[in-house]
């Protein structure tokens, strides 16, 4: 009688453990970045985009990008290029390793070589109806086709890597308003929409946007900048909650990481995020004035 | 059987059947007397016989049911209630807010009825507290100072607030409106006269949203046209930003967001993206009218409401901190976020208008008679090499859930969080 007590007791734990959310991913903090390869303190940095040996801040507030080297012996600051006049926000790599900003205040997209230097502005060619276009956000995926998030126009512009015309997918209706988007390695688009708390997907071949997840503002207060990990989990920037949200594949909210502070492991209104194909996790601690990584251990 | 024995049985039975009786004569649940749910109750609460000679009686009270809503024995809510004060009213009235309502009022659906009925009675018809819009304004009011002064009278508000409005929800329209616009309007505008197209620019406005050119509620402008008219629609050019009346799609504007505004507010536009941080949804399709309203508005700025409610609408999570804040922000409390925001860019975080977070709110607050705690530029933050000591490094302007907007429970934990060496 007691040894079937016993295993009733442990299976109802187990399905309760189980049953229970939880958060799959730990995430262990691994550094954090403050200053330029001048020794000047970051200031108010917004973008980040990163590859496996090496990453890019978009150092807002000095008006330049930084270059960092990720090896065993930590983040090193390498190289400074400076954007005089422009207010660089969102910071993205191609395969290739060029460097691809979006100007906040130009609301333009420039394209620069690895070394800092740049080659020109993207300009969509061959459009096939309104002539203005306003990124608020961008990705490239594998093969350097990029992907505006134009608000103006309500549609993610997909252009090839000369810049020309693909495909345009409308917004879906009735949204609040989009401030990210993101491409999973299967090729499917995620939109945020950080007002109403919502995320949307577009399959890879797809035409249109489906909610993959709604009601998000119970668990977050204004989510601005999505990333996408190995295992498929959705990466949210909180940057008036100043945490992390996290987000399955099947929409299911699952958890949220880090909370408001500034030391380091907290965050203080965060924008972008981005990572690596070693999920290295890498967040714009914009308020903070620094950039942290961290390694996501999935389990 | 012995003669005694019968009497005991004819009193047994007689026994019985007075108390089945008296239990069948018995009211309600609780098994009262006859006239203990109601009749009873007044003879000790005395007051009410003024109340049984109001012209409205709730009809429980007047049929001598204090008991259908009031339990006499114990209860767990206020008033001796015999359910939760904010549904007990729908146990008879289930059908306040028919299903399917597009709009509900705020106290109908907090359940708050006694803000404008009398549960026992009143002088007026329904057993409304108040008559007419004298009880509406006590809560909307703004809305009736604004329409007392208005130099402009719509007749029905004169009326009641009815003429228009259904009290509890409405399954036509927002804003508990009998029915939508324009047909509403209709009911007594006649469009088919020539004046009527004239005053319109021919334009088939019986296809429109009357409210967003008139204020229904009055105003002091000609026309009813709300009290800040766009500077177009008072010159009647209608067509500088839509087609032509004679169009096929006659409300289509020439260009879309900010594109059309920015042919006549050029420089405010450009200004702003002179900046280096814009407010977005300004460059986004809808533009300027995510916040303006292109026609006419009674808010200063052609704002499309109040500053408050337009800011919120997106930033549901900021005012929200503020309703939980045990401290209030005094410009948020009073709806001027841009006291310390510029609504469309800025060089600075958060569009602050001040570049510093110190003069920023040292244009209300004089921070060193509060404190001589080091703050500026020059004091690096303990926590963080890369910040300086400023307001936010304390408090957060838009509330926390302790009191002065501090990030922590109480001034000392707040204090050791760089006066590390004072942590307990």
């Amino acid at each position: 009688m007691r040894i079937i007590f016993i295993q009733i007791t442990v299976v109802f734990m187990l399905g309760l453990f189980l049953a229970s959310p939880s958060v799959a991913a730990k995430i262990k903090h691994q550094g954090s970045v403050y200053l330029d390869s001048a020794g000047l303190s970051l200031k108010h940095p917004e973008g980040v985009a990163c590859a496996d040996e090496f990453f890019i801040v978009a150092d807002t507030g000095n008006s330049q990008l930084v270059r960092y080297t990720l090896s065993t012996q930590g983040l090193i600051p390498v190289a400074v290029y400076p954007l005089p006049g422009s207010s660089p926000i969102i910071a993205q790599l191609s395969a290739k390793g060029d460097i691809f900003v979006l100007d906040g205040k130009a609301r333009a997209i420039f394209k620069m070589s690895q070394e800092g230097e740049v080659f020109d502005k993207v300009e969509p060619k061959g459009l096939p109806d309104s002539k203005t276009f306003i990124p608020r956000s961008f990705r490239l995926d594998k093969v350097g086709n990029l992907y505006l998030l134009d608000i103006f126009a309500e549609r993610v512009l997909v252009l090839d890597s000369s810049g020309k015309y693909v495909r345009h997918l409308n917004f879906p209706e009735n949204y609040g308003s989009f401030s990210d988007l993101e491409i999973s390695d299967q090729g499917s688009i995620y939109l945020l929409d950080g007002v109403a708390g919502e995320i949307y997907v577009s399959s890879s071949g797809s035409a249109d946007f489906q909610l993959l997840s709604s009601d998000l503002k119970e668990h977050m207060n204004f989510p601005t900048s999505l990333a996408i990990d190995s295992s498929g989990v959705l990466y949210l920037s909180d940057q008036y909650g100043s945490g992390l949200a996290l987000v399955g594949r099947d929409g299911s909210f699952q958890g949220r990481k880090f909370g408001m502070g500034w030391e380091e492991g907290q965050l203080y209104y965060p924008s972008q995020l981005c990572i690596n194909e070693q999920d290295t996790l890498f967040i714009a601690d914009r308020s903070n004035s620094r950039v942290q990584v961290f390694n996501i251990l999935n389990e | 059987m012995k003669l005694r024995e019968i009497i005991v049985v004819i009193l047994l039975v007689c026994f019985t059947l007075c108390l089945s009786s008296s239990m069948v004569l018995a009211e309600g649940k609780f098994k009262l007397k006859p006239g203990a749910s109601g009749k009873l109750c007044l003879s000790c609460h005395t007051a009410f016989s003024a109340k049984m000679k109001a012209k409205h009686i709730h009809t429980p009270l007047a049929k001598g049911e204090c008991s259908g809503c009031h339990n006499p024995h114990a209860s767990n809510h206020e008033m001796m209630m015999d359910g939760d004060v904010d549904s007990i009213c729908y146990k008879c009235h289930d059908s306040v807010v028919a299903e399917g309502s597009v709009s509900v009022h705020q106290v109908v659906a907090e359940g708050s009825c006694v803000a404008c009925h009398d549960p026992h009675s009143s002088d007026n018809p329904s057993n409304l507290v108040r008559a007419g819009g004298e009880l509406c304004f006590e809560c909307h009011q703004k809305l009736g100072e604004k329409i007392a002064s208005n130099k402009y009278g719509h007749s029905p508000v004169k009326k009641s607030c009815m003429q228009c409005h259904t009290p509890h929800a409405s399954t036509k329209s927002v804003g508990l409106l009998k029915s939508e616009e324009p047909g509403l309007c209709l009911g007594c505008h006649k469009i088919k006269s020539a004046g009527f197209k004239k005053a319109h620019m021919n334009y088939p406005v019986e296809q429109a949203r009357c409210s967003s050119c008139h204020d229904p509620h009055g105003s002091n402008s000609g026309a009813l046209l709300a009290d800040n008219v766009h500077e177009p629609l008072k010159k009647e050019m209608c067509n500088q930003c839509h087609n032509e009346p004679t169009s096929a799609e006659p409300f289509a504007v020439k260009k879309d967001g900010f594109e059309l505004c920015q042919g006549c507010h050029y420089e405010t536009i450009n200004e702003a993206f002179a900046k280096n941080r814009l407010h977005w949804p300004m460059v986004d399709k809808i533009g300027c009218i995510n916040c303006h309203t292109p026609h006419a508005s009674s808010e200063p700025g052609l704002l499309r409401d109040s500053m408050l409610d337009v800011c919120g609408s997106c930033h549901t999570d900021t005012m929200a901190r503020q309703e939980r804040s045990q401290t209030k922000h005094k410009p948020i409390s009073d709806g001027e976020c841009t006291a310390c925001h510029s609504p469309h860019a800025s060089n600075n975080l958060f569009l602050q208008k001040e570049a510093s977070i110190v003069a920023s709110c040292g244009q209300c607050h004089d921070w060193q008679t509060h404190s001589t705690h080091p703050i500026g530029d020059e004091v690096i933050d303990p926590r963080n090499q890369n910040l300086s000591l400023d307001c936010l490094s304390c408090h957060r302007t838009h509330g926390t859930e302790y009191k002065q907007f501090l990030y922590f429970a109480d001034v000392q934990s707040l204090c050791v969080q760089c006066h590390t060496k004072y942590r307990r």
